[in-house]
């Protein structure tokens, strides 16, 4: 099958979206697919080869967070291009409401599309302002698929429609094998990962729960792996504990395994914003037992503590006493090792690039028909020929070959 | 009347015109989503009852459940010379959904069955693409009724000769058994 996927947000910034792209290309590549990606990027040396480029990119926020995403009149005819020349199956969007190459594309193209929704809050003002104009263009898009049940809430919330539930992967392998950073105790470590600037990641409840365990084990150290400013973070915590805290800063994603690794207990203190854990599934795919928050997208993952260990969400004594209590216990930990390990393996992306391909199998038009430029939204195209629609009208064309 | 009237007028009228025929045309594009999207389900539920015949003639598993199975199948295919879908062709495949859920129960292994791994997957994918391509149809047939039902599209008769999209319902879970696989 020939695929296009487009990615609304740079490329060499790194973010769960990117990834989830990247893992979700390579897995289809390894089973033989042919795969293209649009992506902005500001360093287009370090694209990969079955990626192009999109553009350069300007930093908004969005959702919390800042996405460096695209928007102008040259990234049409880039886009087109791009269309024109992969003569794709599928193609598949990522994130269709976000103001990037991927709405742009649903604009400029008919025929089987495809779009994933990862955002998952509580309102998108601007989305819900600019509804009127971005729905007949989201109707174009034959397939919607949801990151979790909380990503298909926020699309029906603000789109109505009907997706379907298919989970995010991790490669397992790229984790299983880590090996432990030096100079970390298995028995003694506690690990962060994510942006230690963004509050919704939560570390602010972490360092505020942290004086008591610290007091309660007195050699264990707290590594806290992600870009942010570090004196800031020392800023809110007792001085006499500093020297047991360690900061990895930004780490590429083999680093990331091993950090993971290292850990006794890996903590996801999140507050909210997070459509899927899947920092929780890294961390378990490496062995290493999971202490978070009961955000619901949590709770489904650890299906509600079965395979990791939940407190409540922004509350830094349930936190305290949850890690105290894991620290503290062995066989618990050894039990989570495992169970996290088989909850891993059944999100796998060789599992669920399969799903995504039943999504592709179920849409690939009945009349065999692939991706092409649509000129039926402009007045050139009413007037002409291309801009009509067939009506061949193909009953039942699989019964009767 | 001044001319300048009139010829504001006729422009009210023009985009009015321009406005109508946009909304036609995205009731079109809506009308041939669904067909698609009906067209699609069909394939996608004659491969369901092509692949469930395999596991039918499944020697491992066991036999009631299989017949029941069969009997399902059965009934689901002989349906097809029937142009009209009725009531009862959904309920048919409800049956076959149910008869596989007893097969694939929450007990079932795949790693039993080394040998009938690539068929078991096959099933497994069968049956999430008829659920998909069911959710896909009627998220299609729900957006084409929405415009219909807007008085500006019934009072011009925007949706021409197109009859009303219908939703569909039978049971499309997954059976338990399979959701890894």
């Amino acid at each position: 099958m020939r695929i296009g996927i487009v990615c609304p947000y740079d490329w060499s910034v790194p973010g769960g979206v990117k990834q989830h792209i990247q893992d979700l290309t390579e897995s289809l590549m390894e089973l033989g697919h042919y795969v293209n990606v649009l992506t902005p990027t500001s360093d287009e040396e370090s694209l990969p080869s079955y990626a192009t480029n999109a553009g350069s990119t300007i930093a908004l926020p969005y959702n919390g967070s800042i996405a460096r995403i695209k928007f102008d009149p040259a990234a049409f005819t880039r886009t087109r291009n791009w269309l024109r020349l992969g003569n794709f199956d599928i193609l598949h969007l990522h994130e269709p409401n976000s103001p990037s190459p991927s709405i742009i594309a649903a604009w400029s193209a008919r025929g089987p599309i495809v779009a994933t929704h990862h955002t998952s809050n509580e309102t998108m003002y601007a989305v819900k302002n600019m509804q009127f104009l971005l729905q007949p263009m989201m109707e174009k898009v034959i397939a919607r698929i949801a990151v979790s049940e909380e990503a298909k809430k926020t699309m029906v919330d603000h789109f109505g429609g009907d997706a379907v539930v298919i989970p995010n992967g991790v490669r397992v392998k790229n984790f299983s094998n880590a090996q432990m950073l030096p100079g970390f105790d298995k028995e003694q470590t506690v690990v962060f990962v994510g942006r230690l600037d963004e509050p919704r990641k939560g570390v602010q409840v972490l360092l505020e729960a942290m004086p008591a365990v610290f007091e309660k084990y007195p050699a264990l150290k707290l590594l806290l792996v992600g870009p942010g400013d570090v004196d800031e973070i020392l800023k809110s915590i007792d001085a006499k504990f500093h020297s047991r805290i360690q900061f990895k800063g930004f780490v590429d994603s083999d680093v990331k395994a091993s950090c993971y690794a290292s850990g006794t207990v890996y903590v996801a203190p999140n507050l909210g914003g997070e459509s899927f854990g899947i920092v929780l599934l890294e961390a378990m795919a490496t062995g290493t037992p999971v202490l978070a928050s009961d955000l619901p997208a949590f709770k489904r993952v650890l299906e509600d503590g079965k395979y990791g260990k939940l407190f409540k969400t922004n509350n830094a004594t349930d936190l305290a006493n949850s890690l105290i209590e894991l620290l503290g216990n062995k066989s618990e930990r050894e039990h989570l090792r495992v169970e996290g390990r088989i909850r891993a393996e059944q999100f796998d992306w060789s599992v669920i690039v399969r799903q995504i391909l039943d999504v592709y199998e179920s849409v690939k038009s009945v009349e065999g028909r692939n991706v092409r430029e649509d000129f039926r939204g402009q007045l050139y195209g009413r007037l002409t020929k291309t801009g009509r629609l067939d009506r061949r009208r193909v009953k039942n064309s699989f019964l009767t070959e | 009347m001044e001319t300048s009237n009139w010829v504001a007028i006729a422009i009210g009228l023009l985009l009015f015109a321009l406005y109508l025929s946009n909304v036609a045309g995205r009731l079109d594009r809506l009308h041939l989503k669904v067909e698609n999207a009906r067209n699609a389900l069909d394939r996608q539920l004659a491969l369901r009852s092509a692949i469930c015949s395999d596991i039918a003639g499944l020697d491992l598993l066991d036999a009631k459940l299989r017949n029941r199975l069969a009997n399902a199948i059965h009934a689901s295919i002989s349906e097809e010379s029937l142009d009209i879908h009725t009531k009862n062709e959904w309920d048919i495949e409800s049956e076959v959904t149910k008869s596989l859920c007893e097969l694939f129960d929450k007990d079932f292994d795949i790693t039993k069955y080394p040998n009938q791994k690539n068929l078991i997957q096959e099933t497994a994918g069968a049956t999430r693409r008829v659920q998909y391509a069911l959710t896909f149809y009627n998220d299609a047939a729900r957006s084409a009724i929405k415009v219909r039902r807007r008085w500006l599209v019934r009072s011009f008769r925007l949706f021409g000769r197109a009859s009303m999209p219908v939703l569909i319902d039978f049971d499309d879970q997954i059976p338990q058994g399979l959701e890894f696989c």
